[in-house]
């Protein structure tokens, strides 16, 4: 089992708490870094790891308040990799929160959902 | 509306300029220094004056916000203040402008008459007395703002008062500071402050940057925008300042970088009610001018419909820049516009082109 990943949160990228004694993970608050790759990459490569030996249930907790285009693609690839712990028959799923009178992230977590092939729901905050 | 080209070729030579049109708070004082930080402590010919710089932008933004009048009615004299730096190197401007209460007046030119009337060296005594002096003023300063002014800028404070109506009138003060220290004409540094006031109330700019478009310039610019449209309206406009971001990051990706610095403009103007626009410009080199030129012309021509499908696609398909972009800034640029995108190309010469992008964004939905 690899150990849990934590990263503080900044002005411009989300506090990142991937908790492998839980099977938590959750991202909080706003992702709007210029160079994408620089912080998502290696949390990307964490998670890939991850995913070849998962905990027996998984749920990725989303709480974002704002994010840029590029952050967009990178969360969507992040998501992504946890389709390959569905896909072997795991329990992995994604909780996507949103204030309810915040259209912009609701409609966000909507478009993902229709493309993202991991149970998602959307929860209001 | 105003070119943004005309500006760019005006302040073309400035290392930093920021123009603030508005009232405004001490939540962005923070966003300011950092932004002025970044610009100096890069650009040789303003290392000596850095810390003075920062030092004199601080207080007289502050000022703006402590001697501004309360008694405002917030719709109608909503561009109200102004606060303005174009730091060159050589020479150097920090200005502000703000309504005050009528009866202040007096006070105020009594000060600043005295403070330039005194020889350098003896306002540190003067200061220390004022430090020690118990009559706080009620405005949050002690008169120790406007005389830490004085010492730092080792100029005489240039300052105007125009009476408004019998109860407002307008503060100006404004200092220049040179690279060599050289004494500047009395009234140099109010005359370019008027001049640039007219200008940007007539064309209804809300604000202009003209400086270094990298990582560490733009996140303080996008935190004062935030604390200003917070500010002005009840809920804080997301997709604005998403538009902002994305509009602001662009400028950075697409850049001819030089000496360091990420060089662009950036304004924004209110067109009636609720409009704004939002307008970024750089140069560009020819071949990034054609992808930009196909791009754009591409996404005018698609409806709602074809831009989510487009967002879609590039989600699951597109490939990464090495720039850390992922192609969908524009998209998402397009999508977020109340209206087609406008843009153009201005040739400077030597394969040099002035890239325009304006985007119209109504913050009522």
């Amino acid at each position: 089992m690899v150990d849990s990943l934590r990263i503080e949160a900044t002005e411009d990228t989300p506090e990142i708490d991937f908790d492998t004694t839980t099977g938590v993970f959750k991202v909080t608050g706003r992702a709007l870094p210029e160079n994408a790759h620089e912080f998502f990459k290696p949390i990307e490569e964490w998670v890939q790891s991850y995913v070849e030996s998962p905990l027996e249930s998984t749920v990725v907790e989303m709480r974002i308040d704002y994010f840029n285009s590029a952050a967009t693609r990178y969360i969507f690839n992040l998501l992504m990799c946890f389709e390959d712990i569905v896909d072997d028959g795991g329990d992995a799923k994604v909780i996507w929160y949103y204030k309810e009178d915040d259209d912009m992230i609701e409609t966000k977590g909507e478009e993902l959902a229709s493309i993202l092939e991991v149970p998602f729901e959307m929860k209001t905050l | 509306m105003e070119r943004l080209f005309d500006y760019y070729k005006e302040l073309e030579n400035d290392r930093l300029s920021f123009i603030f049109n508005g009232d405004v708070s001490d939540d962005i004082t923070d966003g300011i220094i950092r932004i002025t930080e970044f610009n100096v402590n890069n650009f040789e010919a303003l290392n000596k004056l850095s810390r003075r710089i920062s030092f004199i932008m601080v207080e007289c933004f502050q000022n703006v916000v402590r001697h501004g009048s309360k008694n405002l009615d917030p719709k109608k004299d909503k561009a109200g203040g102004l606060f303005a730096a174009r730091l060159m190197g050589d020479a150097n401007y920090v200005s502000s402008i703000n309504l005050i209460d009528i009866d202040e007046v007096e006070l105020l030119r009594e000060k600043l008459n005295q403070l330039n009337s005194i020889e350098k060296d003896k306002l540190k005594a003067l200061y220390l007395e004022v430090l020690n002096n118990d009559e706080i003023s009620a405005k949050g300063g002690a008169g120790l703002g406007l005389i830490q002014l004085a010492r730092k800028a080792g100029q005489p404070i240039s300052f105007d008062f125009e009476d408004l109506n019998e109860h407002l009138a307008n503060f100006y003060l404004s200092l220049k500071l040179t690279g060599n220290d050289g004494e500047t004409k009395p009234g140099e540094a109010l005359r370019f402050t008027k001049n640039f006031d007219k200008r940007i109330k007539e064309s209804d700019v809300l604000m202009v940057y003209k400086g270094d478009f990298g990582k560490d310039s733009i996140m303080p610019i996008i935190h004062i925008i935030e604390e200003k449209m917070r500010a002005e309206n009840d809920v804080g406009p997301k997709g604005f300042f998403l538009i902002l971001v994305e509009l602001l990051q662009n400028v950075s990706r697409h850049n001819i970088e030089s000496n360091g610095m990420k060089d662009g403009i950036f304004m924004i103007t209110e067109d009636k009610d609720g409009e704004y626009w939002t307008s970024v410009g750089n140069v560009v080199n020819e071949q990034t001018m054609h992808v930009l030129k196909e791009r754009l012309a591409e996404l005018n021509e698609m409806d709602a419909m074809e831009l989510k499908k487009a967002y879609k696609k590039t989600l699951r398909e597109g490939s990464f820049s090495d720039k850390g972009g992922a192609g969908l800034g524009l998209i998402e640029i397009a999508r977020k516009s109340s209206d087609k995108l406008v843009y153009s190309f201005d040739d400077m010469g030597d394969g040099k082109f002035f890239f325009t992008f304006n985007v119209k964004f109504n913050v009522n939905g």
